[in-house]
């Protein structure tokens, strides 16, 4: 059965896009058929972080004005294989989406991959909620700060009624907690919530940190999903991140600030 | 067996009842109707057989008010209206004729409808006291208006921006209530978990309705529509178990 995981947030820049290229890359990787959908119509940028915004020719407005067939539509990702690219449009506006058309893509979709992942745009408006209203499992993206807390806490209560299985009294959308931007040291000084305050918010299951990590950036940059670099703290978080979701058992490995050579030397904190 | 002559048929008495107030903006039927079954779509349970008195006070004094059909209007959006105010001479005299009483000077406490946000949605019945078939109890059913109420419970946290009202009852949440969510009882409220929202006990005037609540960060607590904000809760009750009344028309927090 396939499934459709929506990344979502309310507040914007907290790392959505971010984790829905690096957690489809890491499926894919893994070898499950993915497929990743841009929503952030008139936004496009997804394409760029997974390195294919030279190879769009049709996008996903396209496909539910039946304007292109979906197959024409569909990016192959010249790296893992199995992993496919279904962009946004950058010209038109976020009302060319429709629930109806929307659905009939997912439908479509379902039948060829294994995990559809929906990347959505910030807010809690109609994008956002056409992004994740056909989901059965959601990555609620938050930042260890106070008003990223609340919009996720809003986006959680969405997805509680606002979407397919809510209408139809399914079973609820299964919802995880992906804290990102995490930074050790500034929730050492009370700077920034730990995890155990954002639970204690939010009241979901957690699923991992993604560190803080300069490295995010120039991966981005140069189109190449984080999680493909194994060498960086946050392409190791999304890894774990990737495998906890696939029912393995990882230890939280970023959750400790990392002693350095002399303070393992002399134990000191 | 027939009451006895010295008993009298009823007793009169005088009451402050809560009641919403319908402030009338235009005498057109259709739009009044139409905007007000958004409003009764948003909280459907605050409103079912609500009693509401029509203020005309805005409505300017050379035009007709079609009370009759503005009166059949908000019946078939399942309000009762029962009064009006600021009406007088000809526009009084056709409003009773309508079946409307007169509410003269202040009248009573009114009750502002509780505001949903834009689009909040409201919990899923199933989370509105259902309880699922997993948990193996009995399902609840509070919404049915058939004596004797139940209490509404709720298993899972209200987010922000969720709004949950139970009607003639109490309120048992089982969850936490989140900043910017807002719960409503005509009965009292009681939150076995941290209150960081709105909470708003004895909606319809009950001024005996208590809240009570394992953790004390409220943005708002209301007693029969006396209330405090965030900041005028005392500072030794914050995050405390406490319970919630009111006394000689004060709100009084005290420990649990
Ligand atoms: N773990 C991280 N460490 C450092 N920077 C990060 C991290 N995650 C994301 N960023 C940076 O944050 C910015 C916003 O990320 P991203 O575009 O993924 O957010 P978004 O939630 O999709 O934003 P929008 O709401 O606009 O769609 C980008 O510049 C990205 O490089
Ligand atoms: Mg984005």
């Amino acid at each position: 059965m396939a499934k459709v995981v929506v990344i979502t947030s309310g507040k914007g820049g907290v790392g959505k896009t971010t984790t829905a290229a690096s957690f489809a890359t890491g499926i894919a990787s893994l070898g499950h058929k993915t497929v990743v959908i841009d929503f952030d119509v008139g936004l496009r940028n997804l394409d760029l972080v997974m390195g294919c915004e030279r190879r769009v020719v049709y996008d996903l407005v396209n496909v539910i004005k039946k304007e292109a067939k979906l197959h024409q539509a569909l990016i192959k990702d010249k790296r893992v294989d199995g992993l496919y690219v279904l962009p946004a449009s950058q010209t038109r506006d976020k009302d060319a989406l429709d629930l109806e058309g929307v659905g009939e893509v997912i439908e479509e979709l379902k039948k060829k991959f294994e995990f559809i992942i929906c990347d959505s745009p910030a807010g809690i408006e109609r994008g956002a909620q056409l992004a994740m209203y056909f989901a059965d499992e959601a990555l609620v993206v938050t930042n260890p700060e106070v008003s990223s807390v609340r919009d996720s806490d809003r986006v959680l209560g969405l997805l509680d009624a606002k979407t397919y299985r809510a209408e139809n009294n399914l079973e609820p959308i299964k919802c995880h907690l992906l804290l990102t931007r995490y930074n050790v040291k500034q929730v050492k000084k009370g700077e920034m919530l730990s995890v155990d305050d954002v639970l204690e918010l939010l009241g979901i299951p957690f699923l991992g940190v993604i560190p803080e990590s300069k490295y995010v950036l120039s991966a981005s940059n140069a189109g190449t999903p984080v999680v493909l670099d194994d060498a960086n703290e946050a392409g190791q978080g999304y890894l774990d991140v990737v495998s906890r979701f696939l029912g393995e058992d990882r230890p939280h490995r970023f959750l400790e600030e990392k002693k350095g050579f002399f303070k393992r030397l002399f134990g000191a904190n | 067996m027939s009451s006895e002559s010295s008993e009298q048929a009823f007793e009169l008495k005088g009451t402050a009842a809560t009641i919403t107030v319908l402030r009338l903006k235009t005498v057109a039927v259709d739009s009044i109707e139409a905007d007000l079954k958004i409003r009764v779509a948003q909280l459907p349970h605050f409103f079912h057989s609500a009693p509401v008195i029509l203020d005309v006070e805005e409505i300017a004094e050379d035009l007709d008010i079609p009370f009759k059909e503005i009166v059949a209007g908000i019946r078939r959006c399942k309000l009762v209206p029962v009064g009006v105010r600021n009406a007088k001479g000809r526009r009084l005299e056709q409003a009773i004729d309508a079946g409307l009483g007169e509410l003269k000077g202040g009248g009573p406490a009114l009750r502002a409808a509780p505001k949903p946000e834009s689009k909040a949605p409201t919990p899923r019945s199933k989370d509105a006291g259902m309880a699922g078939p997993k948990d193996g109890e009995a399902p609840k059913t509070p919404m049915d208006p058939a004596p004797p109420r139940m209490s509404l419970t709720l298993r899972t946290p209200v987010r922000g921006g969720q709004v949950t009202y139970a009607p003639q009852t109490d309120l048992v949440i089982l969850a936490p209530v989140n900043a910017g969510a807002e719960v409503i009882a005509d009965g009292n409220i009681h939150i076995y978990a941290p209150l960081r929202g709105r909470a708003l006990a004895g909606a319809h005037g009950n001024e005996e309705a208590r809240i009570f609540c394992q953790s004390l960060d409220a943005e708002l607590v209301s007693i029969a529509g006396t209330y405090l904000m965030a900041d005028e809760l005392p500072e030794d009750m914050r995050n405390k178990p406490v319970k919630i009344h009111l006394e000689g028309g004060k709100v009084v927090i005290s420990p649990l």
